[in-house]
């Protein structure tokens, strides 16, 4: 057992901090109908970072989970809107599940905008016919979801904005003509293992998302906190302040700690046992995110419910990214079902 | 990065499942504290025998040379085999190791590391709890011609586990009395068969009896029993707190883990009948102690390339503590009646998840660390 990050980690994590920090989303002040993309894509495309985990083979970068987790957390923390992880890693790692390398290095030269198409509870990718929303869709011309038989299909992105809490991505809905209508990409269809295999891949790309917004809101708070002068004392001087501080450090910090597990689970166990891990780091961290960006709040005190502080912006993508792909409840179940067997008073139902 | 054994560690742990399967106590642990106590002590014998203790300790000093690594494998399977773990004496070996004479070393370490020589550790006071440098158990230097200088102490300390069976007591006391409080602190090595030591043990809300109370009173001490120097106490004290936490962790994660492992085997069973949000509890339970788990694996590769534990091992202590009581919660919620029928299904194992924010740190202690020491917070 070794849990260190390598020197390559190391540059992943230096590089994508740079480039993030140079996108950082500095002021609250985002107009929902035109998200920001300020060469933020094309930053990506020329460092390597587009279609980073598909396999080389398949036109990827074929990078490992964890270096693509590192990037996301350096993008969440610096709240980029550049739609990393939708477009960058989810939708190209279901087109090389179905083999569609072609589209893959599309994705990988930055001449194709794809996003995933989700079921209009978040959950999961939609299904064909039914009315799904275009999941952190920025500049995406298509929307990737399964037909009856479980064959990669894509439908036009043209659908109206929807006002999505998240005020750094872009969703749109899809209406249920023009999902029936989507083109299969390919014949075959994914495999349940594809299936958990992607799946794994997803959840621990949101937890690494929320990892960086937990790590931005705490930031921002111990740096707010160490300035703000009342009673005559820097406010972080005190007990009650610093106890909501460290509390959120802990949660951070373990949630780092499942994430890192859950990405190298992705690429070295097996798919069901890379998706309950894949879960569990989803789980803490969408509770843990929300608790974070709370804790967050409080300690800016009043600035932080107002329009131009960033603290918004945190508890909404928190929020927003904790539902996307199964909620903490939904994860729970899924945990539940695999540890104690299915629930005999849900399958009497 | 890689959470698998690699072939020496996979190796070793081959062989330690095999020695346990042979040497792992069967019959059940006693419930009469002086027979548990015997129980513990005649396996730490026999794991010491068999070449399991000091895995990561120095060759020089008598242990193995390991990585930390091999620690932590080694307390993952004595939680996951359901037999006691490993002897607490990590972080008085290291202590000794850190600060000792070469004479001190040679003197301590090989009965400490052979599990011959019971060892306590007198810390805490009445008076002194979470503020353990205002502690008041004083040794005067007393200095007569013809005899080596010694130590008069007079004092008393509380919580100190396992002090009834003690033969050595690694004692934090006042030396020096003109400097400031923490400067004036100093550790003696104290037998504890020294005329002038008495102890009363102390009954947990659970009914079991491990802390004592030890009372000095004109108890006489070599000098040359001090580890370190005068007024050194804090520093080796602080030192010692860190190596507390860390991969030994990983032994109480385990026993967690059998806690809930067990529990979710009755459902399985069918044996209990759950609800859907008691379904998710447990799924909770599990999340956090899988957190905490891969958490103290982190911190433990990062203490690999070789530098002493730091204030972040408290961000580990909060996490166990928010396990252990999530967890605590979770079993009387799940085993309902039953726990409140049988005095001993649920509440010894509650009991110590409450007292887990209370010793070795307060929580709140641990967070004014993480506050202050990790973050970089300001002192009041």
């Amino acid at each position: 057992m070794d849990v260190r990050l390598n020197d390559e980690h190391l540059l992943v994590q230096q590089t994508a901090a740079h480039l993030a920090a140079d996108h950082a989303l500095l002021m609250a002040r985002i107009d929902a109908a035109a998200v920001p993309d300020d060469g933020a894509w094309t930053a990506l495309r020329d460092t390597g970072f587009l279609a980073m985990h598909a396999p080389e083979a398949l036109g990827g970068v074929g990078a490992s989970a964890l270096d693509v987790a590192l990037v996301a957390e350096q993008l969440g923390s610096n709240l980029c809107t550049v739609p990393f992880v939708a477009q960058a890693v989810l939708a190209p790692e279901l087109l090389a599940l179905a083999g569609l390398g072609d589209l893959v290095a599309d994705v990988a030269a930055g001449s194709r905008r794809l996003t995933l198409a989700l079921d209009t509870t978040l959950r999961a990718i939609a299904r064909a016919g039914e009315p799904c929303v275009a999941w952190d869709s920025a500049h995406a011309t298509h929307a990737l979801l399964f037909d009856e038989s479980q064959r990669l299909c894509w439908c036009e992105v043209a659908g109206e904005q929807l006002p999505a809490l998240d005020r750094t991505r872009v969703v749109r809905s899809i209406d249920g003509a023009t999902s029936a209508g989507a083109s299969p990409l390919s014949v075959v269809a994914l495999t349940a293992d594809d299936r958990a295999r992607f799946d794994a891949l997803a959840y621990t790309m949101i937890a690494a998302d929320l990892v960086g917004v937990m790590q931005g809101a705490l930031d921002s708070a111990v740096s707010y906190v160490r300035d703000r002068v009342q009673f005559g004392a820097a406010v972080g001087s005190f007990q009650a302040v610093q106890h909501l501080a460290a509390d959120a450090a802990a949660l951070v910090e373990g949630s780092r700690s499942s994430l890192w597990h859950a990405a190298w689970a992705v690429d070295a166990l097996a798919p069901i046992e890379a998706r309950l891990a894949a879960r569990q780091a989803k789980a803490y961290a969408t509770r843990a995110a929300r608790q974070v960006v709370e804790i967050s709040v409080q300690l800016h005190g009043g600035i932080a419910i107002t329009w131009e502080h960033l603290a918004h912006v945190r508890v909404r993508r928190a929020l927003f990214m904790g539902v996307s792909l199964g909620d903490e409840r939904a994860q729970l179940q899924a945990i539940a079902d695999h540890r104690l067997g299915a629930d005999p008073a849900r399958a009497a139902h | 990065m890689d959470y698998r054994d690699n072939a020496e560690e996979a190796q070793f742990r081959t062989q330690l499942r095999a020695w346990l399967a042979h040497n792992a106590p069967t019959d059940p642990v006693p419930r009469d504290p002086d027979e548990r106590m015997a129980y513990n002590h005649r396996w730490h014998r026999a794991l010491a025998d068999g070449g399991w203790l000091g895995l990561s300790f120095p060759v020089e000093y008598g242990g193995q040379g390991r990585s930390l690594i091999y620690d932590a494998i080694l307390n993952d399977e004595l939680g996951a085999a359901d037999v006691p773990s490993v002897p607490a004496i990590n972080h008085i070996t290291n202590a000794i190791r850190l600060f000792g004479s070469e004479e001190q070393k040679r003197t301590y370490l090989p009965g400490l590391l052979s599990c011959t020589e019971l060892w306590c550790q007198g810390f805490s006071e009445p008076n002194a709890g979470s503020d353990l440098s205002s502690l008041r158990t004083r040794g005067t230097r007393v200095v007569s011609v013809g005899a080596p200088d010694v130590y008069r102490v007079e004092g008393q300390k509380i919580w100190t586990s396992e002090a009834v069976w003690a033969q050595w007591c690694l004692l934090l006391l006042r030396t020096e009395f003109d400097v400031a409080p923490h400067r004036g602190l100093s550790m003696l090595m104290v037998p504890m068969d020294t005329p002038g030591i008495e102890c009363r043990p102390i009954v947990t809300a659970y009914g079991s009896s491990e802390f004592a109370e030890v009372f000095f009173t004109d108890a006489i001490v070599p000098a040359t029993n001090m580890l370190g120097a005068p007024g050194q106490g804090w520093t080796i004290a602080m030192q010692l707190l860190g190596f507390e936490r860390g991969p030994a962790d990983m032994g109480w994660t385990a026993r967690l883990e059998r806690t809930l492992t067990a529990l979710e085997s009755r459902v399985r069973a069918g044996e209990l009948v759950i609800s859907a949000s008691q379904r998710e509890a447990l799924a909770g339970a599990w999340v956090e102690l899988q957190t905490l788990k891969l958490h103290v694996q982190r911190s433990t590769g990062a203490r690999l390339d070789g530098h002493a534990p730091g204030p972040e091992g408290s961000i580990d202590k909060l996490l166990m503590t928010n396990a252990d009581q999530l967890l605590g919660h979770v079993v009387l919620d799940v085993l309902g009646a039953e726990a409140v029928l049988d005095d001993v299904a649920a509440f010894p194992g509650y009991v110590w998840s409450r007292a887990q924010s209370i010793f070795g740190g307060t929580q709140q202690i641990q967070r004014n660390i993480v506050a202050q020491r990790v973050l970089g917070l300001p002192r009041a």
